[in-house]
């Protein structure tokens, strides 16, 4: 083996002692100089990969996979229910179960959803706009003017749909936006749990819910939004 | 608690650190990456009866996570979480550790690395695999595999040389 040999065999995979290896670098200072910077370079590659992970990541996790099992629980209930009023249906009473509880399914998950995203309410990030803009582009929207200071931008999945989701904040509080196309709601409905309250509005492709501590800081940003058309009306 | 539930938890507990890391210097943002975990484990939570050896839960989980992020990108574009100055700011800040200037620099110097030599490198490094292993997640041959991990390192030596070749007299011979 010569020393071009081992200096690539150290760079593809330092943590390589193999015999030859060892030999060569008996006989060669050179090569022993570049093993030696190669382990101290794999230590602190070691330590530069070892990023500090979020405080309570796992727990986070398992909410949300413990808010996905009651969803699919709902989902059950709603498959058995929908049996059930075929049944009815059959006898003649369709004209009564037109309303179902849709309506309130979508007010407990985007509050679900909310409640298990608290960790962007604290971020300190300044998403600009056109940032935000790319976000909400592939599901039909955007704003055209600054609504405030965006503290978060992604995309999420609600129930069966992917959406964007923005956490903005005003001088009236932190409000949590979430673009839903393709849920369809007639009208605005308002919701609220314990520490939320906000409300769900219509938009050209779905909804769009705007959810924060206090009703003023929803109100807010539901005019904003109006004001920008991003809403149905 | 269900068996089911048990292993999941498991899962969650044994590799969510190293898969976090795997995120943040695949996706390059430590928000998104965070998301991209959340999203992994649920996918790996509907789809755990498919998980047939536990002991290649790991690899299993990057594999989730690399489609997710793959999708990611289908849909947002090649690069969607198109990295500021601020975010290698922010990665390569004390706040991520009490790092030291060659760590930092290293860090600037992977955030800087193409994809297709940071992913294997982090897969060596982070997740332990081998080249043969890494050429099946990456569905590339082993050959490859070796020169990316080869090129990584080399353009990282260079960073920390301060942008010039390493001056080790790496071609002559002994």
């Amino acid at each position: 083996m010569n020393c071009i040999e081992l200096r690539r065999r150290l760079l593809e995979s330092p943590g390589d002692h193999r015999e030859d290896i060892q030999t060569h670098l008996e006989l060669c200072e050179s090569c022993r100089e570049f093993a030696s910077r190669s382990q101290a370079i794999e230590k602190e590659l070691a330590v530069a990969l070892s990023l500090e992970v979020p405080e309570h990541l796992t727990s986070r996790i398992l909410l949300r996979q413990s808010t996905s099992i009651e969803k699919l629980n709902r989902n059950r209930r709603r498959w058995w229910g929908a049996i059930a009023a075929s049944v009815v249906l059959i006898f003649g009473f369709a004209g009564m179960l037109v309303v179902n509880n849709y309506p309130t399914s979508l007010n407990a998950t985007v509050l679900a959803h909310v409640n298990s995203e608290l960790r962007h309410l604290n971020d300190r990030t300044n998403v600009q706009l056109a940032q935000v803009n790319k976000i909400l582009l592939p599901f039909g929207s955007q704003v055209l003017k600054p609504i405030g200071r965006v503290r978060y931008a992604g995309t999420c999945r609600i129930r069966n749909y992917d959406g964007a989701h923005l956490v903005v904040t005003s001088e009236l509080g932190v409000v949590t936006l979430l673009w839903m196309p393709g849920e369809y709601v007639s009208s605005s409905r308002n919701l609220s749990d314990d520490r939320f309250t906000g409300i769900i509005v219509p938009t050209k492709t779905g909804s769009v819910a705007i959810v924060g501590e206090n009703l003023e800081s929803v109100k807010l940003f539901e005019n904003r939004l109006r004001t920008l058309g991003s809403l149905a009306s | 608690m269900s068996v089911r539930q048990s292993q999941f938890e498991a899962l969650v507990n044994a590799y969510s650190s190293d898969l976090y890391r795997y995120a943040v210097w695949l996706c390059r943002d430590s928000t998104q990456a965070e998301d991209l975990v959340q999203e992994t484990f649920a996918r790996a939570w509907r789809a755990l009866d498919s998980l047939n050896d536990h002991r290649a839960a790991k690899g299993w989980l990057i594999t989730i996570l690399r489609r997710e992020f793959a999708r990611i990108c289908e849909r947002f574009g090649r690069d969607p979480l198109h990295m500021g100055d601020s975010e290698i700011e922010k990665l390569s800040s004390p706040e991520f550790s009490d790092a030291k200037p060659e760590t930092i620099m290293l860090r600037r110097a992977l955030l800087k690395l193409g994809v297709e030599y940071r992913e294997p490198l982090l897969l060596q490094v982070i997740g332990g695999y081998s080249g043969e292993e890494i050429a099946a997640m990456l569905e590339i041959k082993p050959g490859a595999v070796m020169t990316r991990l080869f090129r990584a390192r080399q353009q990282l030596r260079q960073a920390l040389s301060g942008g010039k070749a390493d001056g080790r007299k790496e071609g002559t011979s002994g």
